[in-house]
């Protein structure tokens, strides 16, 4: 009776699921329009189809679970000879069908006209829908269960936001809240997302089980709330948790294993103020280590630990090259106040501590890209994506792509010479095992000045990318010999 | 058909059920009764699972409400005024959406009783009247051939002549069919109702056959030779009233036989006793104002 259900409700709603439909495919078709070169943020009417079609899209499946609605002892089907299983099925099918199928198959033939493979396409978009189902439909439709009605439904939403509002000015002072937790910014960060998602789906889960088998809306609506409220702490996993289950998933464990990190006893370096110096070395060929996190903490002479940098980022000069570690000029820095200054300054022989995540990167491909105004044009890199150059003051290079590389590096090489210009760098790390994505606008792309050069000159040159991925994660600590803050002080 | 043992149901503090026991035997028309807030709509919504008890035991069709499945809702039909139907539907389009759900649905008759209750086919359920919602909700479960009907206050709000469709398309189409009815309206279903239970406060007061309950209960007016003052009389003589020389009252525990006697042993200077049969509307008023007055004092 699935499919009966299923039709019913799409006799009620199928111009509604149309309209969603129809603004979920604007956005697409308005992103796929700005190609290359056009600006990397959406314009307002496709930002603003975007949000229309979500709102559009949680109203549908509000309006699909009040077609059959739990709460409450009227409605009809509760004396029908309905299958409860084959009521949410039903649901089900329709948020997939209805709403995802048509967004899915719009989304598959824009990237297929791009000119990607239909079979990474399809993979990645499927990837992408199902982690949208799991994380935003289901939970949509649990939500929706819990209430009598859309009035009573919307209301319900508003006083959730109204309430995290509250919450967010009690815990940190303002409004917008998202927690920041240890691996936001960084590469390992998806490991928080997927656990905050799949909080969301098995509350969705637990919810909808109660009340389809059992309707039991009081203890739904607490059981929703704890899984909530835990959804919202996930950002605060510890880093790890999160890193260990990274290093687990190494793309090839143990190629890390010979890399050492070491404290920089040279004199010259060791007096540098708030800055631990650091070498690297046993890197592979054409690799170099990201710093994922590092924690600076001074321990005394018995090992106790007497102050901790709060700060566990990395600072990265993104500037500098892809040298042994990535934006590091061989010296750790942090930074102390001088309440704990003159604190710790009476204090001998105290030794730094570093605890390092690491992950080591390795040259994934390299790509020899012909520049001047008559090879300016499209051109598919294999593993990068549809891109494009456009040669001016700047060589510059864009791509559509449905993941774009991690990092990379890109310089003009002259074909005859071999001469190169200096570097230019594009590195965001997203150590994400999953598969692709829909296509998108690389974001930043490469750009090198080539100072107008005329094509005769210029077309004698050609844009090199070198694309680099993440081969292993690995956790180094080093322990300085003890040091004397007073030194650093008097150094200032 | 229908077996309920002490059952209770609390919502909060609040005891809508307190130990309530049933028994609608098969094929009888079983009419359930009392005052607003006795406890019928929660002992029916109790019958088919859309609450459930919190304590105590309801079998419907041989089977504990709490397991009750699509199978045996396939038999049961149920009517209730409060029935929230899906309002953008269209008439046949939600008698096409019911038609899969039971395997015993009968087309022509379905047809029989749509032209008998004269509902408009393409309307929106939405846009139906109070009267047209009812009979739509009969037009939905009757087709197949219920083995149960159960109806919860069908009457209320229906002017005289949309009742009387209703209970001729009841009576019509009854056949075997075993019902359970909840109404204030005792004046349609007299005719009709086999046994009748009176609930009040969540506890049954008496469950018995209409022809037997008609027989005991009797309207009597005694006449007497001189002015009295209003004796003492037992607790089964209820809304007992004097006024100069007569005296009025409402006998549950009559008997021809014994009536006589009884009369003659309790009240002295009797000069004529009237005894009428009482209709249930009349009976259940009786008992209504007699449980209001115990639970005053």
């Amino acid at each position: 009776m699935i499919w009966h259900i299923f039709k019913k409700d799409w006799k009620l709603l199928w111009w509604q699921a149309g309209a969603v439909v129809a603004l979920a495919t604007g956005s697409v078709l308005a992103d796929a329009q700005r190609g290359y070169f056009g600006s990397t943020d959406p314009p307002r009417t496709e930002t603003a189809l975007i949000i229309l079609a979500f709102l559009a899209g949680l109203f549908l499946i509000t309006e699909l679970v009040q077609q059959d609605p739990i709460p409450g002892g009227a409605q009809d089907w509760l004396v029908r000879p309905v299958k409860r299983a084959d009521l949410l099925l039903a649901k089900l099918l329709f948020v997939l069908l209805a709403l995802e199928a048509p967004i899915l198959i719009v989304a598959v033939m824009t990237d297929f006209a791009r000119g990607f493979p239909l079979g990474t396409t399809l993979s990645g978009v499927t990837v992408e829908m199902l982690a949208m189902t799991l994380s935003l439909g289901l939970p949509a439709l649990a939500f929706a269960s819990l209430f009598r009605g859309i009035t009573e439904t919307i209301a319900a939403a508003f006083a959730v936001v109204l309430a995290l509002m509250a919450g967010g000015f009690l815990i940190m002072g303002r409004a917008n809240f998202p927690l920041v937790g240890p691996t936001n910014q960084t590469g390992v960060h998806w490991v928080a997302d997927v656990a905050e998602n799949s909080v969301y789906f098995l509350g969705a889960a637990a919810v909808l089980a109660m009340q389809y088998y059992r309707r039991q809306t009081v203890r739904a609506r607490w059981v929703a709330a704890a899984f909530f409220a835990l959804a919202r702490l996930t950002p605060m996993m510890p880093w790890q948790s999160a890193f260990a289950l990274q290093q687990g998933l190494a793309p090839s464990p143990g190629s890390a294993s010979s890399v050492v990190l070491a404290f920089d006893s040279s004199p010259n370096r060791t007096r540098l103020a708030f800055c631990i110096p650091v070498t690297v070395s046993g890197l592979p060929a054409d690799s170099w280590v990201n710093v994922d996190r590092v924690s600076v903490s001074l321990t005394d002479a018995a090992g106790g630990v007497v102050w901790k940098n709060p700060i566990q980022l990395p600072w990265i000069d993104s500037a500098k090259p892809f040298s042994s570690i990535r934006g590091h000029d061989g010296c750790e820095p942090f930074s102390m106040d001088s309440d704990e200054i003159n604190r710790l300054s009476k204090m001998s022989a105290l030794h730094a501590r570093l605890d390092y995540s690491l992950t080591l990167f390795g040259l994934d491909k390299s790509y020899a890209i012909p520049v001047g105004s008559s090879s300016d044009g499209d051109q598919v890199l294999p593993d990068v994506g549809r891109c494009g150059t456009r040669t001016g003051y700047w060589v510059t290079l864009r791509c559509i792509t449905q993941k774009a590389p991690t990092c990379a590096m890109a310089f003009l090489s002259n074909k005859t010479t071999g001469l190169r210009t200096p570097p230019a760098y594009s590195c965001n790390p997203d150590y994400e095992p999953f598969g692709g994505e829909t296509s998108t606008t690389w974001g930043s792309g490469l750009s090198i000045p080539s100072r107008n050069l005329p094509d005769p000159v210029i077309t004698n040159w050609q844009f090199v990318l070198r694309t680099y991925k993440p081969l292993d994660h690995f956790t180094r600590q080093l322990t300085t010999p003890a040091i004397d803050l007073r030194d650093w002080v008097s150094g200032l | 058909m229908i077996q309920v043992r002490d059952l209770w149901k609390k919502f909060g503090r609040h005891e809508a059920l307190r130990g309530l026991s049933l028994n609608v035997s098969e094929g009888s028309a079983y009419a359930l009764i009392g005052a607003n807030g006795a406890g019928k709509t929660t002992t029916i919504r109790t019958l088919v699972n859309i609450e459930e008890p919190t304590s105590g035991s309801v079998t419907i069709m041989g089977v504990d409400s709490r397991r009750i499945s699509p199978r045996e809702l396939s038999y049961i039909g149920y009517v209730s005024e409060s029935q929230e139907l899906p309002a953008r539907l269209t008439v046949q389009d939600y008698l096409a959406y019911l038609r899969p759900f039971y395997p015993t649905w009968d087309r022509d008759l379905e047809s029989a009783l749509r032209a008998q209750l004269r509902v408009p086919r393409n309307w929106r359920i939405g846009h139906l009247s109070h009267g047209m919602r009812i009979k739509m909700l009969l037009l939905c479960a009757l087709p197949y051939r219920p083995k149960l009907l159960i109806l919860d206050e069908p009457f209320s709000g229906l002017d005289p002549l949309v009742r009387e469709e209703l209970m001729q398309s009841l009576l019509s189409q009854a056949g075997e069919t075993t019902i359970l009815i909840s109404t204030h309206e005792l004046g349609e279903i007299e005719g009709m109702a086999t046994h009748v239970a009176f609930i009040d406060q969540g506890r049954l007061l008496f469950e018995q056959s209409t022809s037997d309950l008609m027989e005991r209960f009797r309207e009597v007016r005694i006449t007497f030779e001189s002015e009295v003052r209003p004796p003492e009389t037992p607790a089964d003589w209820l809304d007992v009233r004097s006024a100069g020389s007569s005296m009025t009252f409402v006998d549950s525990q009559f008997s021809d036989s014994t009536f006589g006697e009884r009369v003659g042993a309790l009240l002295t200077g009797v000069r004529r006793v009237e005894t009428e049969p009482m209709s249930l509307r009349s009976i259940f008023i009786a008992l209504a104002r007699s449980a209001r007055e115990s639970r005053s004092e």
